[in-house]
C-alpha cells in the first residue's frame, strides 16, 4: 500500500471578546457586588439572563434592568463521565440550565457541591460566588442545591 | 421565470477601528435596525434572515446560530454565507436569489466584522490559504506585496505615476470626510500622502485598507412587495460571479489571460446591452483593497481605456462631482469590516441611485450603478443595480 | 436601577488552541513524497490539453477531466517572477506568535518547466546583494539536509543566481 501522506499542523489565534456597555454593566456588578442582573423587554414580558441590549423577538432597545435573586431552579441537567482535552473539570462533573427566579431564560452552568447521584429535575439551586470577582461568568463558580 | 427583487431598506454603523462597547451581537443588531428603519419596516414583516461574517477575524464559529439574537433570524427561514472578501456581495445576491426564487417577498440580509476581537487584527485569516501549499509564505506574497506588484505594473505599463495613486488616495479621503459612517476620515494633504511610508514601494501604508469593525444590512424585497411599501425602490438588474484558478494565481497574472474582473465585466455588460459603459453606468462602488487597485480594477472594468485611468484621475473625473465617480463613500482603503466592505458597496451604490447619500451624493443622475466584490484568492462579484425596473 | 455604564468596557480574551491534520491526498502525496526523499519538484498532466498541473491536482482547470497519472519533473530551480522585502513578519498560525523568518524576502517562483500561467509559488529569498535583484532573474532552492517532512518548508528558502 502506498504511504498516505498526512500533515498535523496547530492553530493558535489570541482574541478578545468585547462584553459591550451591557455586558459591561453586568460584570462589574457581578465582579464587584455579587449582584446578578438581568433585563426585562417590556412589549414581550420576559426578563432575559443574561442581560443584553436588544429583545431578540420584537427587536427592541432594552434598558430596563432588573436584580434577579442568585437563588433558582434546575430546568434539566447532564453528567459528564468521559474525559478530552478540552474539558473545563475532571470527571465526574454535572451540567445544569438554571432559572434564577425572576428570569425567563435560563444559562448553562456548573452544578457544585452535590453528588451526582442526586441531581434532580426542578431542584432548587443557589449561586456559589467566587470569592474575588474577575469580571466573567466563572464571578459565579457553580450553582449548590438549597 | 424569476422574480425581480429590490432593494428597500439600507442601515450601517458608525465604522471604528474599536467597538467595545457592543458585542459583535448588538454591533450586527445596530445596522440591522437601520435596515428596517430605513423600509419602514419590523422584524416581524421580515420572512427571512441572511447574514455573513468571515469567522476567522473573531474565531467565534457558527455565528448564524447565536447572532439570531441581532440578526432578529428567531424563528425565521435563512443561513450564513461565507465566501471571505466577497461576504457582503454574496449575501446581497444571495438576498435577491431568494427573492427571486419566489419563495420569499422579503429577505433581510447583514454582514458584519468586529476586528477589534482579534488581538492581532487580520492575523488569523492565515488560516486560509490551502495548508500544504501555501499557508507558510503568506507573509511573503501576501496582499500587501501583491498591491505593491500592481502598482509598479500599472506605472509601467501606463505611464502613470506614483503621484496618481496620491491623488486616488486623496479623493478617496475627500470622499470620506463627506461620508458620516466611513471609518478613516483624515483631511489629507497632497503632502501628507506622499510622507506615508512605504510598506513594499510603490505601496504606501496609507494606501492600503484599515481594520475595521462594522456592520451592513439590506432589506430586499419582491416586485409586488417593494412597489407597494418603497418610494425608492432600487432594483438588483443583473449580478455575476468570476472564480478565478487559484494555482495559477498567487497573485500573478500571465499575459493573455484575463482576470476574473475583466471576465466579469464582459459578461455582466454584454448581458446587459451595456456598450459605452461610462454612459450606460452612472457610478461605481468598488472593492479597492488597496489605492494602486482602483487604479488597475478600473481598468479592468472598463471604467476607463487600457492605461487610460490615471487620466481620469487626473481630471477629476472619478470625484463625487466629476463624471464617472469611483467610491464616493471612501471605498475600501477608508473602511473595511471584511466581511462586510462587499456589502457596504451594494448599500451605498443603492444610496446614490435613490439620491439619498447625503453629503457625498453624487451630482450625476445615477440611474444604473455598479457595486463590486473582491475574494482573497481572486474572484470577482459585480451587482448591476437600476432606478427603474425595466 | 439607573446606573452609569462604566467608560472601561471589558474584554474577555480567549485563545483558541486546534490541531488540524491534512491529508495530502494520492496527486499532493506524490509531489510531498518526491520532495522528502529526491529534493525533486514533480507535476502531472492533464490528458485532453497537455498542460502541466503544478501543483499537481486531479483535475485539469481548463478541461474539467481528471488528470493523468503521466509525471514530469519540473524545477526545482526557476525563474523569479516577483520579490519584495519583507517588513513586520506576520504571525504563525501554528504558534499564534511572530513567525520566525528564514530570510528578508519573499518570492514568487516560475519553475522550470511550467509555463506562465499554469503554476507558480510563493517562497522565501535570502539576499545577499538587493541591488542585483530584478523579476526574471534564476533563482535556485537551498533544500533542508535533515529531517525532511515533504513539505514545501524542506527547501529553506531560494537564492538569486547572478550572472
Ligand atoms: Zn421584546
Ligand atoms: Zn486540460
Amino acid at each position: 500500500m502506498e504511504e498516505k501522506m498526512v500533515f498535523d499542523e496547530p492553530y493558535v489565534a489570541h482574541y478578545q471578546y468585547s462584553v459591550g456597555a451591557v455586558g459591561t454593566k453586568f460584570f462589574t456588578e457581578l465582579r464587584d457586588n455579587k449582584k446578578i442582573l438581568g433585563m426585562r423587554c417590556p412589549a414581550c414580558h420576559l426578563v432575559y439572563f443574561p442581560p443584553r441590549a436588544t429583545c431578540h423577538r420584537c427587536l427592541a432597545k432594552l434598558d430596563e434592568w432588573v436584580e434577579l435573586s442568585d437563588e433558582g431552579t434546575l430546568i434539566t441537567y447532564t453528567v459528564v463521565h468521559y474525559s478530552e482535552p478540552v474539558q473545563p473539570q475532571e470527571p465526574p462533573f454535572a451540567y445544569g440550565l438554571i432559572r434564577l427566579d425572576g428570569a425567563d431564560t435560563c444559562i448553562c452552568h456548573f452544578l457544585g457541591e452535590v453528588d451526582p447521584e442526586s441531581i434532580n429535575i426542578g431542584m432548587r439551586v443557589k449561586a456559589v460566588f467566587r470569592e474575588k470577582g474577575e469580571g466573567n461568568m466563572l464571578d459565579i463558580r457553580y450553582f449548590k442545591p438549597l | 421565470m424569476a422574480k425581480r427583487a429590490a432593494i428597500v431598506g439600507v442601515g450601517q454603523t458608525y465604522h471604528k477601528s474599536r467597538r467595545p462597547d457592543v458585542t459583535q451581537v448588538e454591533l450586527i443588531n445596530e445596522a440591522v435596525k437601520a435596515a428596517l428603519d430605513d423600509a419602514q419596516l419590523t422584524i416581524k414583516d421580515i420572512e427571512c434572515v441572511l447574514f455573513g461574517n468571515m469567522e476567522e477575524c473573531e474565531g467565534s464559529f457558527l455565528t448564524d446560530c447565536w447572532a439570531t439574537l441581532g440578526t432578529g433570524a428567531y424563528m425565521k427561514e435563512g443561513c450564513k454565507i461565507y465566501t471571505g472578501g466577497t461576504t457582503g456581495t454574496t449575501a446581497a445576491i444571495a438576498a435577491a436569489q431568494h427573492v427571486a426564487s419566489g419563495l420569499f417577498d422579503t429577505v433581510l440580509v447583514a454582514a458584519y466584522e468586529k476586528q477589534d476581537e482579534s488581538v492581532y487584527g487580520m492575523e488569523p485569516l492565515g488560516l486560509v490559504p490551502d495548508p500544504l501549499w501555501r499557508r507558510r509564505f503568506r507573509s511573503g506574497a501576501g496582499a500587501a506585496s501583491w498591491f505593491a506588484r500592481v502598482g509598479t505594473t500599472y506605472m509601467a505599463e501606463t505611464g502613470a505615476t506614483e503621484e496618481h495613486a496620491a491623488m486616488v488616495r486623496l479623493k478617496a479621503d475627500r470622499c470620506a470626510c463627506r461620508n458620516p459612517h466611513a471609518h478613516l476620515r483624515l483631511n489629507l494633504t497632497m503632502e501628507a500622502v506622499l510622507k506615508s511610508p512605504f510598506l513594499l514601494y510603490p505601496l504606501r501604508l496609507l494606501y492600503l485598507c484599515p481594520t475595521t469593525s462594522g456592520a451592513c444590512a439590506l432589506v430586499v424585497a419582491s416586485e409586488e412587495r417593494a412597489k407597494r411599501m418603497a418610494q425608492k425602490p432600487v432594483w438588483f438588474k443583473d449580478w455575476v460571479i468570476v472564480h478565478y484558478e487559484i494555482e495559477g494565481f498567487e497573485g500573478f497574472f500571465p499575459e493573455g489571460r484575463i482576470t476574473s474582473h475583466e471576465q466579469a465585466a464582459n459578461i455582466l455588460y454584454s448581458r446587459n446591452g451595456i456598450t459605452n459603459v461610462r454612459r450606460d453606468i452612472q457610478m461605481a462602488e468598488i472593492y479597492e483593497p488597496a489605492t494602486w487597485a482602483e487604479l488597475q480594477f478600473s481598468e479592468w472594468f472598463h471604467f476607463a481605456e487600457k492605461g487610460g485611468m490615471w487620466r481620469m484621475v487626473e481630471r477629476g473625473a472619478t470625484d463625487i462631482e466629476g463624471e464617472f465617480p469611483i467610491n464616493p463613500s471612501g471605498g475600501v482603503t477608508c473602511t473595511n469590516p471584511i466581511g462586510c466592505t462587499a456589502m457596504i458597496r451594494v448599500a451605498e451604490a443603492a444610496l446614490q441611485i435613490r439620491g439619498d447619500a447625503g453629503e457625498h451624493q453624487v451630482t450625476r443622475d445615477v440611474k444604473t450603478a455598479v457595486a463590486t466584490g473582491f475574494g482573497g484568492s481572486f474572484w470577482t462579484e459585480m451587482v448591476l443595480l437600476t432606478k427603474s425596473l425595466d | 436601577m439607573n446606573q452609569k455604564v462604566p467608560d472601561q468596557y471589558i474584554k474577555i480574551p480567549h485563545t483558541v488552541r486546534l490541531l488540524y491534520r491534512y491529508a495530502a491526498g494520492p496527486y499532493m502525496a506524490r509531489f510531498c513524497k518526491e520532495l522528502r526523499e529526491n529534493k525533486r519538484l514533480v507535476a502531472n498532466r492533464c490528458p485532453r490539453c497537455r498542460r502541466i498541473l503544478f501543483p499537481p491536482r486531479i483535475s485539469c482547470p481548463d478541461c474539467m477531466v481528471r488528470a493523468a497519472d503521466e509525471w514530469v519533473e519540473v524545477g526545482p530551480g526557476g525563474t523569479l517572477l516577483f520579490f519584495a522585502e519583507l517588513g513586520r513578519p506576520g504571525i504563525d498560525t501554528r504558534t499564534g506568535e511572530v513567525q520566525e523568518l528564514p530570510a528578508s524576502y519573499a518570492c514568487l517562483i516560475q519553475p522550470d518547466g511550467v509555463l506562465i500561467g499554469q503554476g507558480c509559488f510563493s517562497h522565501w529569498l535570502k539576499v545577499e546583494n538587493p541591488e542585483k535583484l530584478r523579476e526574471g532573474m534564476r533563482v535556485e532552492p537551498v533544500f533542508k539536509e535533515e529531517r525532511r517532512l515533504g513539505t514545501l518548508e524542506d527547501i529553506l528558502y531560494y537564492v538569486p543566481v547572478e550572472e
